[in-house]
């Protein structure tokens, strides 16, 4: 899943390591989530959310590759 | 000087980890060091009881390794829960050619240590790579 958190973090010039403290995570999940290697729960994305003061659909686009609950495996 | 690299809830649990850790580390040595042989003992269930103390800070240390997963945020406590499965497929891997080798009549000196150290390398090594991957 695509994501605007490195672009959304740069604009308030907020670091990784604060963007990590304000959403109660470590600074590797900020950055495998900016880089798209992670991607967060419902419940920390509402956190990226109001951190930002976005909508989540504002923040996060899912992608027709993103893998379904099952894995992509019937 | 260098920013760190990590929150400040990080590094408070990384140091609740090492002091944990420690502290039974210096216990499971002190009861290695200290304690009498279980030849020179007697009574047998008090043999018994002797040789087993040396799990209590192993446990210790196992609910350093609990709290400290906790304590992580959910990357990394699906990160921890992977490797573990890893570490177990590894130990259970390394347990039934054990098994199968004594099957056959091949002796394995010290067969439960060398279970141990599968597992016990598999874990962190996991641990490590599936860190390194979210981190590229």
């Amino acid at each position: 899943m695509k994501n605007r958190v490195r672009e959304l973090r740069a604009a308030i010039g907020m670091t990784q390591v604060e963007c990590a403290t304000a959403l109660g995570v470590s600074r590797q999940t900020i950055n495998a989530l900016e880089a798209g290697k992670y991607d967060p729960s419902l419940p920390l994305a509402f956190r990226v959310s109001t951190l930002f003061a976005l909508p989540i659909d504002q923040i996060f686009f899912p992608e027709a590759t993103d893998a379904p609950p099952t894995g992509g495996r019937a | 000087m260098t920013e760190s690299q990590h929150t400040p809830a990080e590094r408070q649990s990384a140091k609740r980890y090492m002091i944990g850790m420690a502290g039974a580390a210096v216990a499971y040595v002190a009861l290695i060091v200290f304690l009498p042989a279980t030849d020179d003992i007697k009574n047998p269930a008090l043999g018994i009881a002797v040789a087993l103390l040396p799990l209590v800070p192993v446990v210790w240390m196992c609910l350093c390794v609990i709290a400290f997963i906790r304590r992580g945020d959910e990357r990394q406590r699906a990160a921890s829960l992977a490797s573990f499965a890893i570490g177990f497929g590894v130990t259970i891997l390394a347990a039934v050619t054990i098994g199968l080798l004594e099957g056959a009549g091949v002796s394995v000196p010290s067969a439960p240590w060398w279970i141990f150290l599968a597992g016990m390398t598999a874990w962190p090594i996991a641990l490590v790579t599936l860190q390194l991957r979210a981190a590229r």
